[in-house]
């Protein structure tokens, strides 16, 4: 049985709802090839630098894990999901957080 | 807040009596204690002081708790002496060493001591890799940089580097390829061995653009500095003295999308640029620097931040480092330019990440120590300690003059 962690979703979801949806740059990208433990399942996978337009201001940069089923480079268009950080068996918690997708078609 | 003018010092002096550093390495016969044991054990006969003038004692270690479950560290290493003297346990991450020196220097410039041990300990091969890594990791800002890792994000300021220099993976490999080369006459190295720069732009990655032969190791390891405000004992043995001349602490943000550049360590400047102005010296005098080389691009952030090269070009500086150790073992050539990382650094030496701050002024000390010794000169050198991906800095200058006869303190 895996388990939740109310208190941890509590104090994140705020910060979540901000970002969920929110579209970015891609300005620097690197795979990590040595992940930390339970992450997704041992698999390399990006993280990279996003800067997200601000209205007025200068743009607000953020890091984020790039979701495994996309690929993103320099310049790539994303935009922030909600999804499972870490991989879950029946001693873990679920984590989870924002990572980025590469948006596909820009019209 | 003391402030230091540029034309002279403020500070009393603050004279290295002793040091000890310990092998580094997988050590897998030796614990916190007893690694932390030896380097006591050297450090106050190199001092030539008794354990009991050991006023008291300031730990530095990032994460004992963690790599082996022994939490309160101060009490556990002041139970190895016989009069058990206070002893406070201080952690910045992989800065925790330099974070530590400063705290005993500010309890010794306060009055409140005469003569402290400085201790950094980290004991962090009995966890595998990746557990060593998310131990690690926790050094980083676990909200805004989740699933980061320190190789990923030294990775994106290689790139950001490359982006706005011309950085090449080749001359990120000279920085390497030259600490090795030094490290292998260091006993205490973790490699003793030296590698080229071609091995290091074939061996595996570890995160774009930064390869395996980049990254520092994990290792075990001690050591110790003797501080004090008072001149070393008279011996026969000892006809150099060591001194902190100038320290300084600089931070930033601890998460690296909200500096404001991703192409220096602001917090290295900072600390830079108090320890040079209480030294009273410019970067041209500083001969052997010790800086903190845990990615091959943080010795070259390294070099540009502190003043020893132009902005941007710490690559080619890299490139004249690793020519210049090939050409020079000769001390006269070296005198030519400041050595870098002549330990081997924490590429080659190993990065005990507790006891690395520590280590790189025990090192400086002796290695300044016997230079006066040999040609009964003055030398200059200093050393960068950095925690986390650039967000704590701490640097320290020491200058070794040749001992007089009034200087010294008679022994007891």
């Amino acid at each position: 049985m895996t388990h939740i962690a109310p208190p941890q979703y509590y104090r994140q979801s705020s910060q979540w709802r901000s970002w969920i949806g929110k579209t970015g740059i891609v300005e620097l990208v690197t795979t990590v090839h040595a992940p930390r433990q339970n992450v997704c399942g041992d698999q390399p996978y990006q993280l990279a630098l996003v800067s997200f337009p601000s209205k007025g201001k200068s743009d607000i940069k953020h890091l984020f894990p790039i979701c495994l089923d996309s690929t993103v480079q320099k310049g790539d268009h994303v935009i922030c999901v909600l999804r499972k950080l870490t991989d879950t068996n029946e001693n873990t918690i679920i984590e989870y957080g924002i990572k980025c997708r590469k948006i596909i078609s820009q019209l | 807040m003391r402030r230091n003018t540029p034309s002279s010092r403020t500070t009393p002096p603050l004279f290295v009596l002793g040091s000890a550093i310990s092998d580094f390495g997988e050590l897998w016969n030796e614990s916190v204690i007893s690694l932390s044991q030896t380097v006591i054990d050297q450090s106050i006969a190199s001092a030539s002081l008794r354990p009991q003038e050991i006023q008291a004692v300031f730990v530095s270690n990032m994460a004992a708790n963690q790599f082996e479950g022994q939490s309160h560290l101060g009490a556990l290493i002041s139970s190895l002496f016989p009069h058990h003297p206070p002893a406070f346990r201080i952690e910045g991450a992989c800065a925790s060493g330099g974070l530590a020196l400063l705290a005993a220097e500010h309890a010794l410039l306060s009055n409140q001591y005469d003569t402290v041990m400085v201790l950094g300990v980290e004991k962090m091969t009995d966890l595998d890799a990746a557990a060593v890594t998310d131990i690690l990791a926790g050094a980083a800002d676990i909200h805004s940089e989740s699933l980061s890792t320190f190789p990923a994000l030294y990775a994106l300021l290689a790139q950001a580097h490359a982006s706005a220099f011309g950085t090449t993976n080749a001359q990120r490999a000279a920085v390497s390829a030259k600490n090795h080369a030094y490290a292998v006459d260091n006993p205490h190295a973790q490699f003793q061995k030296a590698i080229s720069v071609d091995a290091v732009l074939h061996s595996p990655s570890v995160a774009d653009p930064l390869r395996l032969l980049e990254c520092s190791p994990i290792s075990d390891g001690a050591a110790a500095v003797i501080l004090s405000t008072q001149p070393p004992t008279s011996t026969h043995s000892r006809t150099s003295s060591t001194e902190i001349i100038g320290f300084g602490h600089g931070q930033d943000s601890i998460d690296l999308a909200s500096r404001s550049s991703l192409t220096q360590f602001d917090a290295t400047i900072r600390a830079s640029r108090a320890a040079y102005s209480m030294a009273n010296i410019t970067p041209k005098q500083i001969e052997f620097a010790e800086v903190h080389d845990c990615f091959s691009i943080g010795e070259i952030f390294a070099v540009e931040d502190l003043g020893f090269c132009k902005k941007g070009a710490g690559g080619s500086f890299a490139e004249q480092s690793l020519a210049k150790q090939a050409l020079t073992q000769h001390a006269s050539a070296q005198k030519a330019h400041v050595v870098i990382n002549r330990s081997g650094g924490l590429k080659a030496c190993g990065h005990p990440v507790g006891a690395t701050g520590v280590k790189q002024v025990a090192y400086l000390s002796q290695l300044l120590a016997s230079q006066t010794q040999n040609d009964t000169q003055s030398h200059i050198g200093l050393t960068q300690n950095v925690g986390g991906s650039g967000a704590t800095a701490v640097v320290h200058i020491l200058k070794s003059s040749c001992m007089s006869q009034k200087k010294k303190r008679k022994s007891s």
